[in-house]
């Protein structure tokens, strides 16, 4: 989504300005009342901080939700609670600084609860949790009002009171400014002795005390005093100051061998002093305060006050900046900076696209190279060239991977918020239910990462919904009580594995095949072929459920099919075990990437197809005699089973060759359990093909997902395996 | 041209910080931890650092302390929030030389680091 830009619109018309100045001040406080109407809002936010803002911001609230959780599940960790505080302590800064009025309120009402955990005068439980949680719920509802600069209606003072309620329970956690502390001025204060300093001065000090820490200044004062020469008395005292929170007034006599000029430059460094005055003169802030060289101390010595703190000096150094850009320089100019860089994705994308092309091009080159090997008119300048093309195809390759390194994201980004969801729906469903999560270091492309998030929530739902019993059934099943879901991620020979793993009930082979029959998905005939192990696959089809009610979380008989196309969309592949009464576990195996697809190239008739070696399983040499008929539909054995096999000639309704048919490859495909040989008239061998849409020109073909540009410059069409199984029937 | 050094694990307020003072004219470098905030210090020796308190690996207070043993002439200013009151006048006594509370305002950010500097 685009921002407005609302800089130069309020520079042109000066009335807007002071209209949205005026909305940004009511939205500050309270949402305004809409009646209908899109109100702006500004934040103190450029365009380009904007992104960094938004993940930042996203990060912690993950923190959030992911921490608090785990809090209110396990023993409370100390370091798990002090990053937590950090995370919101961060954001109300962050928030703070746009100047978010209602974020930084309720990120602020969100510390001080946690900081009451953090100090464990406020007990972790599940209503605390519930509101935390809720608070984060409703922070990232405002987010949106950053991302649309609109004020949305949502509103923080339930939340923010009721987490006020948490922390009010315990007096000792809510921030509020102990007031100040009665300071009595009992100095004697010293004859003032007009120019004729002597080495003592009398110091006076009013300090902001509207301002955060006035203790804190008068203790800098202090300092800096210590720092010229010695205090010989001072109010309040050293002790005083450590103690309150707020000092209004500072007083002190210091013997020092400094002159007056210098005694006020030191003091005027001190921030939060209203007005400062030597010797009953006022020192003037910006010029030149008056005064002469005091002679040496005198006599000093009241009771020393410690001061381990060496003196701070306010004289400029010049060698240590010097000395700094030397080293820099040394050091080739090296920065402590962050090393990483934020990118847009498309950028990436872009990137990504031209690494395609490269890779064309190389398969191209490599072709040529093979046509020219076997031409015998071979010569020097052919031994160079293929050495070229060699190393260009070995940089083109490093290229592809650091590409694809790239825009690698951990699946622990996607992961990270089951936890959250997982706990309210169990919450909802009266379950118990603790979620485990493994190899969330994985890292997959991001491209892949957005794919699969719609189809894990759909089977972690499922899971919550149906697969794990309530604690009741558990118990009586002799299961403990509170149920397991276990997400992992692994990478295993250059495709991803995910696994959705429940403890639950199972899937009953039996009951989907009655359900199937039922709703007439199947026959029964086709349903009595079928072993359990077999029905299983039964709920990706379209239409089934068993669930015994629809719930709002599942169960509506859409889903599982969903999830299915939408793994197959990205040429990934789910199966799913399962063992009645011990639990289920989807497996879910995706290529790395979307953009480059490993295929085995075949040849029917004319045309070369791509198959992604993902879906292959092997490939069979077959003889006529290999071939048998069942139902008039061809199939062959392998290793003791029947394989349906399927032209791909018939399929894409090709001419038939069919004086000289002959059977000579199968490729066995696969989705899910089912296996298919796929008879092509002859193999080409393996490529990684850049895959490029079909576009809305050709639209969906059937049994087609995309094309490819191969290396002798001809299209392949990429074979949807899932949509030919349809095709085929199977 | 006067070199500063902000340490905050907020990258957003590292990016606002370094606008702010690029725009004036300051080299800027930036560390996200306390720990990188030492390491840094001791390799560019910057004129003034600009510390956040609350931080991961090693927090404001502690880098602070650091520096300062490394250095006794050390800038350091401390980015604080509300209700960090007790660590504020636990970072002077410890050597911080000013204070800035958040959220602050590019002005007092200036001044805090032009009087530093004078």
């Amino acid at each position: 989504m685009k921002r407005r830009s609302t800089h130069r619109t309020k520079r042109d018309f000066p009335w807007l300005a002071r209209l949205t100045a005026a909305l940004k001040t009511t939205a500050k406080n309270t949402p305004p009342e809409t009646n209908g109407l899109v109100m702006e809002i500004t934040f103190d936010i450029s365009e380009d901080e904007l992104p960094i803002f938004l993940a930042e911001l996203d990060e912690h609230l993950q923190v959030l939700d992911d921490i608090l959780i785990r809090l209110e599940r396990e023993e409370s960790d100390a370091e798990l609670v002090q990053t937590v505080f950090r995370s919101a302590h961060t954001i109300k800064g962050m928030c703070g600084m746009i100047g978010h009025r209602r974020m930084t309120d309720l990120t602020h009402a969100l510390e001080t609860v946690l900081d009451g955990v953090r100090k464990n005068s406020i007990q972790i439980s599940t209503p605390l949790v519930d509101q935390c949680l809720e608070a984060v719920d409703r922070l990232r509802s405002l987010r949106e009002e950053v991302v649309t600069a609109q004020v949305s209606d949502v509103d923080i003072n339930g939340v923010v009171q009721a987490l006020k309620g948490f922390s009010e329970g315990n007096p000792t956690t809510a921030p509020t400014p102990a007031p100040a502390p009665q300071v009595e001025t009992r100095l004697e204060e010293p004859a003032p002795q007009e120019n004729q300093a002597g080495g003592l001065f009398c110091v006076e000090a009013k300090i902001d005390t509207g301002s955060m820490a006035s203790a804190a200044r008068a203790f800098q004062l202090m300092m800096a005093l210590q720092g010229l020469g010695d205090i010989l008395e001072m109010a309040p005292s050293q002790e005083q100051i450590e103690a309150s929170s707020a000092v209004a007034e500072f007083k002190a006599s210091v013997s020092t061998g400094e002159t007056l000029e210098s005694v006020s430059r030191a003091l005027m460094q001190i921030s939060g002093v209203d007005e400062i005055s030597i010797n009953g003169k006022k020192v003037l802030f910006g010029g030149a305060p008056l005064g002469e060289s005091p002679k040496p101390a005198l006599a000093p010595q009241a009771e020393p006050i410690p001061s381990p703190e060496p003196i701070p000096n306010p004289q400029p150094k010049e060698s240590a900046p010097q000395a700094a850009s030397r080293r820099a320089a040394e050091n080739g100019g090296r920065r402590v900076t962050d090393l990483t860089v934020r990118t847009n994705v498309e950028r990436l994308d872009s990137l990504m696209n031209l690494v395609g092309e490269l890779i064309t091009d190389r398969n191209h080159l490599l072709q040529i190279r093979s046509h020219m090997a076997h031409e015998k008119r071979q010569n020097g300048s052919f031994e160079r060239l293929s050495e070229t093309i060699t190393h260009l195809g070995r940089i083109t390759d490093q290229l592809q991977e650091e590409v694809m390194r790239i825009r690698m994201l951990p699946v622990g980004s996607v992961f990270s918020k089951f936890p959250r969801m997982v706990r309210d729906l169990a919450q909802k469903f009266g379950k118990q239910i603790d979620v485990v999560i493994r190899g969330e270091e994985t890292e997959m492309d991001r491209s892949m990462i957005d794919e699969i998030n719609d189809p894990l929530i759909h089977l972690i739902r499922n899971s919550v919904d149906h697969g794990i019993e309530t604690p009741e059934e558990r118990l009586s099943a002799g299961k403990p009580e509170r149920g397991t879901l276990t997400l992992t991620a692994r990478h295993e020979q250059g495709r991803i594995l995910l696994t959705v793993e429940d403890d639950g009930r199972g899937i009953d082979g039996a009951k989907l095949r009655k359900s199937a029959v039922a709703k007439g998905l199947i026959t029964p005939e086709e349903a009595a072929a079928l072993t359990d192990e077999q029905s299983v696959d039964l709920m990706f089809m379209a239409g089934l459920s068993t669930a015994q009610k629809v719930t709002d979380v599942s169960g509506r008989g859409v889903g599982l099919d969903i999830v299915n196309t939408n793994i197959q969309h990205v040429n990934g592949v789910i199966q799913v075990e399962t063992k009645l009464g011990q639990g289920t576990c989807f497996q879910i195996v995706l290529p790395l990437t979307l953009a480059i697809v490993p295929s085995l190239l075949v040849r029917v008739r004319e045309s070369t197809f791509a198959i992604p070696l993902v879906m292959v399983t092997e490939i069979l040499r077959l003889n006529k005699s290999d071939v048998q008929y069942v139902y008039r539909k061809p199939v062959t054995m392998l290793r003791g089973n029947v394989l349906s096999l399927v032209q791909l000639a018939d399929i894409f309704k090709m001419r038939l060759d069919e004086g000289k048919k002959k059977y000579q490859f199968a490729v066995v495909v696969h989705s899910g359990k089912q296996r298919v040989g796929l008879i092509v008239d002859s193999l080409v061998g393996e490529e990684e093909v850049v895959v490029k849409p079909l576009g809305a020109f050709i639209g969906d073909i059937p049994g087609v997902s995309s094309a490819a540009i191969l290396g002798d410059g001809q299209v392949a069409l990429i074979v949807d395996v899932f949509g030919l199984f349809k095709l085929a029937g199977i | 041209m006067a070199k500063v050094l902000i340490v905050d694990d907020a990258e957003f307020l590292r990016v606002r910080l370094t606008k702010m003072l690029n725009t004036d004219g300051y080299e800027v470098f930036q560390a996200e931890n306390g720990l990188k905030a030492v390491a840094a210090y001791k390799e560019l020796h910057p004129d003034v650092v600009l510390m956040d308190v609350t931080m991961p690996e090693m927090d404001g207070l502690t880098a602070l302390r650091e520096i300062v043993g490394f250095d006794p002439k050390a800038r350091v200013v401390m980015l604080t929030a509300l209700g960090q009151e007790s660590v504020v006048l636990e970072a002077v006594k410890s050597g911080a030389r000013d204070f800035v509370v958040k959220p602050f305002e590019h002005e007092r950010v200036m001044k805090a680091i032009t009087k530093l500097l004078s």
